[in-house]
């Protein structure tokens, strides 16, 4: 009966409190401009997803940003919350998501570009984009740069504050034939193949280096007649295939494959949409078998680390956020837990900063920072990108701290 | 229309107030209504006999917040009707794993004295989740009171289903300290 008295008194509760409660949905429900912008900065209008990271091996010891670091082996969800950030909040390349150039309009491709990669000047375009929370559009001029041996009407580097962004042609129709992406992109210069997973109806097999793939990545770009196929979708559960991880800081491809199927095609998401290339299953076969002979198997984690472009995330409890840094203790991830270290990332950076505050990231939360630097002596994180809630993951049941 | 003008035909005995009531929490009712009793024809008949309710009670009540006003009427009644037919066996229904979930939060007695006054219950629950962050106790209020599944009450909020669960898990056991330290 205690239960039910419980459930009973809440009738007592104040109108004005069940009210707020529900309101909170019809809030997120409004989907007209002048309600969002009605709504207070720390509006999250996406709902959360979540990302099971895989634990390490246990007692394993983690490269973490330079530093080794020896965790439990333990799972854990992220909580990645896709949020509209308010004006602000944005950076110069979040706000202006196309640049318009001698009448080709350039979308941005999300990922910066070093320096080296910069050859001459094109021309100043207008950068464009829209303040959602006010409604109101804003245009910015930018000066745009050409990329070392890529075609300029396709791809672009936008001098964005000091860094440059990559932009590539918005309105780019599908290739006839892979020759036409090979020369556009230069793909010969700006890939390259060092691993391949073996995948055997849809299941990968394992990983496997094949250390210098420039040849094996001269076969593939060989078939330069291979037609373009209508029909982008990979059938991956009744196919065996090798699918190449594809990351290049030139072309803004960020964590993309390249497949090639036993059944004769060429699969490839670099550029976004899936672009299926028809090269026949005897040069399939061609292909597959080199890439098993070079193939040495490795372990998933011991991929290479880029400084500056593989992101890699540390995780613990927030141990405090004053004016200038976010303090994340990890002895949460130690077996012993004094052998925790209390890293630090600056608020200055705008990608932190925004997610501290609209996330209400607080002391006591267990949160992952995802960073694509370097951590220092004095144990702050560089390149910090991103910092949300996370969970811990103990047999199917989550422990969160809230 | 405004809660204050419906509410205003109430008090004008205007039979519009009925309609511009199920125009505008027509489907709040139904749906706190269904997930207690799980069942479309009785779950409707509540809601009929909450506007009934609502009309004989306008005046001398002039609610303030009419959502919520109604919504206590519609589930105090769905919660009576599911409790006349499921006085042998219950289960299925957000109300019942609701109940079940609250289970450990009162201690347990068999002592009649024991049985508390709800408004002063009421009270004290109020005042616990006036100290806990908007998210949570809107959370609780949408699973305890407004009796939404946990994904929906989760889906609702932004979070997942899991922080959810773990967020009322805590809840629950806060709740219970308090409660005791409040004499409960």
């Amino acid at each position: 009966m205690r239960k039910e008295e419980i459930m009973d008194s809440l009738q007592h509760l104040p109108d004005e409190m069940i009210y707020q409660a529900l309101e909170t949905r019809t809030k997120r429900k409004k989907t007209g401009l002048k309600a969002i912008a009605a709504l207070a900065a720390c509006l999250v209008i996406a709902l959360v997803a979540g990302y099971l990271l895989t634990p390490p091996a246990e007692n394993a010891i983690t490269n973490l940003g330079g530093i080794d670091r020896e965790y439990i082996s333990q799972a854990y969800l992220e909580e990645s919350a896709a949020i509209i950030w308010p004006w602000h909040y944005k950076t110069e390349a979040e706000k202006y998501p196309e640049v318009t150039l001698h009448s080709i309009t350039y979308g941005t491709r999300g990922r910066s570009i070093g320096e080296r990669y910069i050859t001459e000047l094109l021309g100043v375009g207008q950068g464009m984009g829209q303040d959602v929370y006010e409604n109101k559009m804003h245009t910015k001029d930018f000066e745009v740069y050409a990329i070392r041996n890529v075609d300029p009407d396709k791809i672009v580097a936008v001098k964005m504050g000091d860094a440059y962004q990559v932009f590539m042609d918005r309105n780019y129709d599908p290739p006839a034939k892979l020759g036409d992406i090979v020369d556009a992109f230069n793909l010969a210069e700006h890939l390259q193949l060092n691993a391949y997973y073996d995948y055997r109806s849809g299941k990968s097999q394992g990983l496997y280096a094949i250390g210098n793939g420039d040849e094996l990545l001269a076969m593939i770009l060989s078939h330069r007649d291979a037609a373009y196929q209508h029909n982008d979708t990979l059938d991956r559960v009744n196919n065996n295939y090798i699918g190449f991880p594809i990351t290049s800081e030139a072309l803004g491809i960020y964590q993309q494959a390249l497949y090639v199927t036993e059944d004769g095609y060429i699969w490839t998401n670099i550029f976004d949409y899936g672009y299926v290339f028809n090269i026949g299953p005897e040069e399939a076969a061609r292909i597959i078998t080199a890439a098993k002979a070079a193939g040495k198997p490795i372990d998933d984690n011991t991929t290479e680390h880029v400084e500056g472009y593989y992101s890699q995330n540390l995780i613990g409890t927030v141990a405090g956020v004053d004016e200038d840094y976010i303090y994340i203790d990890d002895s949460i991830r130690c077996k012993n837990p004094d052998d925790g270290l209390v890293f630090k990332a600056s608020l200055d950076n705008l990608y932190i900063l925004r997610c501290v505050d609209m996330l209400r990231i607080e002391e006591g939360e267990l949160v992952m920072l995802t960073f694509t630097g370097s951590i220092d002596e004095n144990l702050e994180v560089h390149g910090g990108t991103y910092v949300c809630h996370c969970q811990m993951v103990d047999d199917g049941v989550y422990i969160t701290c809230e | 229309m405004q809660d204050a003008a419906i509410v205003q035909l109430y008090w004008d005995r205007d039979e519009n107030a009925i309609r511009e009531t199920r125009k505008q929490y027509g489907p709040l009712l139904s749906s706190l209504s269904y997930r207690i009793l799980q069942d479309l024809s009785d779950a409707e008949e509540v809601v009929s006999d909450t506007y009934l309710a609502a009309w004989n009670a306008m005046p001398t009540d002039r609610p303030t917040r009419l959502s919520a006003y109604l919504c206590k009427i519609c589930r105090h009644r769905a919660i009576d009707r599911y409790r006349e037919k499921h006085s042998q066996k219950r289960g299925g229904s957000e109300y019942s794993l609701s109940l079940d979930e609250l289970a450990d939060v009162l201690p347990d007695t068999n002592s009649v004295e024991a049985a508390v006054d709800s408004r002063l219950l009421g009270q004290s629950i109020a005042c616990f989740l006036q100290g806990r962050k908007e998210t949570e106790r809107a959370l609780f209020i949408r699973r305890y009171f407004a009796l939404e599944s946990l994904k929906e009450a989760a889906e609702n909020l932004g979070i997942s289903e899991s922080r959810a669960k773990s967020m009322l898990h805590r809840m629950r056991q806060d709740l219970r300290a308090h409660l005791r330290k409040e004499g409960f």
